[in-house]
Parts: C-alpha cells; structure tokens; sequence
C-alpha cells in the first residue's frame, strides 16, 4: 500500500460517479445563484427604494458585534441545501459501493490487482463518508465565493452611485473563520453518521439483489417485532425505536444547551454535534465495516 | 529449477461438496499448462484458490508467497483473466490505463498502449462502448502491459469469435512468454492451444486424472484406426476409448507397444482432445 495506490483508489471512486459529483452541486449552485438575481431584476421600483432605504439603516449601524453570527447563518443556510443533496447521494453511494461491482462482476478485475481489500473498503467508507459531502461543501464555498463577489459589486455600485457606503461590516464579517466553522461541522457529521454508513456498507456487500431492501427491511422488521411485543406485553416504551429517535434526533434544544455551557458561537453546530457520538455506535459501526470487509473477502467470489 | 507454482494436498468444498480434491500440481518457469475438464469440474475454483480468491484447504506456493495470507503482495507478480468480461462498464479506456499505472508497481503504460495502438480500441472510449472481443482485447493489453512471472487465464477467450481467438494466443505467446514466466490456462478449445502447450492437467470432478508434459503425452498415447478383423484383438488391448464412424473404429492405447498395434491398424499420435476425450471417459467408465 503506498500514496498513489491510495490516491489513485479515491480517484476511481470519483470517477464512477464523476456526472453526479459534477453536474448535481453545479446544478443547486446555479440555482441558488440565479434565483436572487432574477428576484431582484423583477423588483419593483418601490421594492428597490426600501432596500435603498435599508441599507442607508445599515450604514448609520456602528455596534457590528452581532454580525458574524449573521454571516455564519448566512453560510450554513447556504451550505443546508448542497448538504441535505449530499446526504442522498452518500446514502446512494453506500447502498451501491460494494453491490454493483459483484454485479456487473468488475470484483474479479479488481480482486486480480494488488491492492488490499482493506484498502479498497477503507477508500469507500471515506470516500462515502467525507469526499463525496466534501465535493458539495467545495461547491457551497465557491458559491459563497460568488454571493462575496456580488457583494462586493454591490459595495461598489452603493458607494459610487448611490453615496452609501457599508464597507466597514466586510470588517466584521469574519467570513473566513465562519467558512472554517462550517467546514469543521463535516468531522462530528461524518462520526455521527458513520454507523449509519457502515451499516448501508454491510447491506451493500450482503445483498445478492436489493440491497436497499436488506439495509432497511431489518430495521424495519426489528420494530415490527418490537411494536408487537410492546402491544403484547403492554410494556413502558419501545426501546429500539426510542434509541433510533434519540441517536438521530437533531433538535433546536441541542443548540442553546451549548450556547449556554459557554462554548463560540461559531461552533455551536460543531458542539451539538458532538455531543451525538459515544463508543456504542462507533463500536458498532466498526463491527459492521468488519462485516462487510469480510465479505469482500469471503464471498465475493461466491 | 524450482517450481514457480506448486499446489499439494489442495481440498475445497462447498457446503460438504467437494469441488477440489487432493490437487498436486506444479508448474515451472518456462511452461505453459492447460487445466482442462468438463464443466463444474473445479477448474476456476483450483486457479481461484491459487489466486486466493477462495478459501481453501491444503498447501499453495506462487512465487514463494502463500496466495491465502500474501495476496495482495503476491498480485504484484501474478497477473490473471477470468472466464467472463469482468472490466467495469463505466470505465474509460484511459481511466484503466490510469488506475493500472497507479494501483500497479509493474505496470507499464506505454507498452500497453502500444497494444492497444495495434487495435481498434480508441484511448476515450468508454469499455460499455466496445465490442466483447475488444473487452477481451483491451484486459489482455492491460495484462501483457505488466511484468508478471505468473499469468493465469480462465477460459480467457470464452464467446470470442475464432479469429479474435486465435489473435489472442498470438499476442500472449509474442508479448507475454518468456523462458522465465508461466502460464495456466484453461479452456474448452483446447485443439486451438494445443500448439502453444508445454504440460497439460486433466481435472474431472476435482481430481486430476492426468497431469504430464505435452511431449510424454503424445509418446504415451497412441490412437488406432482398427480394422474390423481386429477389434477382438484390439480390446484385448483395453482401449481407453473406442470410436466406430463408418466401419472403421478408432481406439486411443495408453502405453501400449508400437509393435503390438502395429498389426491392429494405421497408429497415429492423437490430439490432445482425442486423450482428453479418451481420458474423460475412461474415468466416467470407473
């Protein structure tokens, strides 16, 4: 195993994929930036006035402390949609990785060459796990990179032909260390997520046909089981049900609880996050990626 | 000269139905050996499990590395074709050239694109895009393209048509075959191998029957058209396979006298499908 065996595996993942890591987060980028600029051209006149009029406000505006939090919602509301996409295409991704190359039988072109299965499992999870959200957060930031370039055209135009000058909040923006924050949140993500992963991982190896159906019927079936048992017995609470809930449950009550144990408030969604992981699932979700290498291994050939 | 593979005692079952039994084989620089058998006979399993590809019980030796435990390692120096078109359909040419140059340490990106300059096969094309020979044609430039001492080919040139067939031995003994390397291949065409040859093994429900170099085989076999007057006298002889087309019968001898069958008939030296078939049948006859 060395570097450009490595390299070289990520750059095969990406290409068997390279139409929908390319063309999906253009596509939301286009939108997202062509959607703004066409509301504004159909402004009308008294619209334009009140902007106007709101962004005389903005420049009398001397106490800027509570604008980089602004921003840093700004950003993540950008980066909400390119992630949510994403996630389908992780999902997507992990369901397929190690069921399509048995079926269209590339597995024995694959296992003839001298690469390691581990390492070829290993590429998938990150490539699944954080190559594939990092392509869409790239996206993001190149489309943030635009909305900064319009901004500051926007700057230009209001100083020069209106006489209004809101340069000084460029100042507090502090868009870097915002952008920074809102890529860190891709390290707790990807560790919360990865049970989820490695389980979609072991289906994928598993199945001879459907793996979507073998990802999710036993899940499903364990909380039939469970409803009934519960009904049955007349017992409290759904304990599988209830620990699924609780493992993805993401809520608004996670973000003041560490707003108010003093943490920044750029890191707010990187503290909520973490405070998702344990071992349990980690371990869990080390043992399902265990599974599914061993398939590889044992029964790819089958 | 030491064996550069060598396979003993080698055992595989599925589910308690054994597909490989008590294999022995060895093969040495410089030979080129047909593992031939009928169907479901453990062909591809006996060159998956020298691959490591499958689990196994008994020894395997390849280049000195034990295919189970050293595979990846192993792959540097062994280079192998399954029996069915098994490139990824969404690749690009150039991308598996691409992946070869960087998963590979003895790949060579310029020798296989000088194979694939004497074909049809554009460097942009997509492998979806090729005809099955040109599949087969574009695995084998990737293959020769790496400096392997091993090469494993399982019916390599299954559903080709003859003339992409017979290309592609020409190209694997001009290109790949070296004093220094190996080769097993198994195939159900093996009249159109036979000339490229050293050693063949015979394999039937998971045993070899029969496993010699080409040149002790013809010595050692002998086909006889025999005369109606001598068929008594022939099977006297026991035949290993008797054939009767249009009053005359041919019978294949294994070991037996020139002398001796001289007076039975005209003696030729068989194919190597004559033995097999003669071979296949004195087994299905025990």
């Amino acid at each position: 195993m060395n570097r450009l065996q490595i390299v070289t595996s990520f750059k095969k993942e990406i290409w068997e994929f390279n139409k929908t890591l390319f063309w999906v987060p253009i596509i939301i980028a286009t939108l997202l930036i062509i959607m703004p600029i066409a509301l504004l051209l159909i402004m009308d006149e008294y619209q334009t006035t009140q902007i106007i009029v709101g962004l005389v406000g903005l420049q009398q505006m001397t106490d800027l402390d509570g604008f980089a939090p602004v921003v840093l919602m700004t950003i993540s509301g950008l980066f909400t949609p390119f992630i949510i996409v994403a996630l389908l295409i992780q999902l997507y991704y992990f369901i397929n990785c190690l069921f399509d190359e048995r079926r269209d039988l590339s597995i024995y072109f694959w296992r003839s060459l001298p690469v390691a299965d581990s390492l070829n499992v290993g590429v998938k999870l990150l490539t699944g796990a954080v190559v594939v959200p990092a392509i869409f957060m790239f996206a993001a930031s190149l489309t943030l990179l635009v909305f900064l370039l319009l901004a500051l055209l926007l700057c230009t135009v209001l100083t020069l032909g209106y006489d209004i000058s809101i340069w000084h909040f460029w100042a507090h923006a502090d868009i870097i260390s915002n952008l920074a924050a809102v890529w860190l949140n891709l390290v707790p993500y990807a560790l919360w997520m990865f049970p989820v992963y490695a389980w979609l991982m072991l289906a994928s190896a598993f199945a001879t046909k459907a793996p979507f159906l073998w990802a999710m019927l036993p899940v499903a079936f364990v909380m039939l089981v469970e409803s009934f048992l519960v009904a049955y017995f007349q017992l409290d609470q759904h304990v599988f049900a209830n620990m699924l809930w609780n493992y993805f449950e993401f809520t608004q009550a996670l973000l003041p609880h560490n707003v108010m144990a003093g943490n920044g408030s750029q890191l707010v969604v990187f503290s909520a996050l973490a405070t998702k992981l344990s071992a349990v699932p980690l371990i869990m979700g080390a043992g399902f990626i265990y599974l599914a290498y061993w398939l590889r291994v044992n029964r790819s050939q089958a | 000269m030491s064996p550069l593979i060598s396979i003993s005692g080698l055992n595989k079952a599925y589910q308690k139905q054994a597909v490989l039994r008590d294999i022995a084989l060895s093969v040495e620089p410089g030979q080129i050996m047909g593992l031939v058998g009928p169907n479901g006979a453990g062909k591809t399993t006996c060159l998956q499990a020298i691959l490591g590809l499958t689990t196994y019980q008994g020894q395997i030796d390849v280049l000195g590395y034990n295919p189970k435990k050293q595979r990846h390692e192993m792959l540097n120096d062994v280079a192998y074709i399954a029996d069915v078109a098994v490139l990824p359909k969404w690749m690009k040419v150039s991308q598996t050239l691409a992946y070869m140059q960087g998963v590979h340490p003895n790949f060579n990106r310029e020798k296989a694109e000088g194979f694939l300059a004497k074909t049809n096969i554009k460097i942009s094309a997509k492998v979806k895009t090729l005809s099955k020979g040109m599949v087969t044609q574009l695995h084998l430039a990737l293959i020769l393209a790496v400096d392997a001492k091993v090469l494993i080919l399982d019916e390599p040139t299954l559903g080709l048509d003859i003339l992409t067939r017979r290309q592609f031995y020409t190209h694997l003994l001009e290109d790949f075959y070296q004093e220094d390397k190996c080769i097993i291949v198994t195939t159900h065409q093996i009249e159109e191998i036979e000339h490229i040859l050293t050693n063949v093994a015979f394999i039937r429900d998971g045993k070899i029957a029969l496993s010699e170099s080409v040149d002790d085989i013809r010595n050692k076999f002998k086909i006889v058209a025999v005369s109606n007057d001598n068929l008594d006298q022939a099977r006297a002889l026991k035949p290993l396979f008797a054939n009767s087309i249009m009053g005359i019968t041919t019978m294949l001898f294994d070991q037996a006298e020139s002398k001796d069958l001289s007076s039975l008939g005209s003696i030729s030296t068989p194919s190597l499908a004559d033995i097999f078939v003669g071979v296949m049948s004195q087994e299905t006859q025990l």
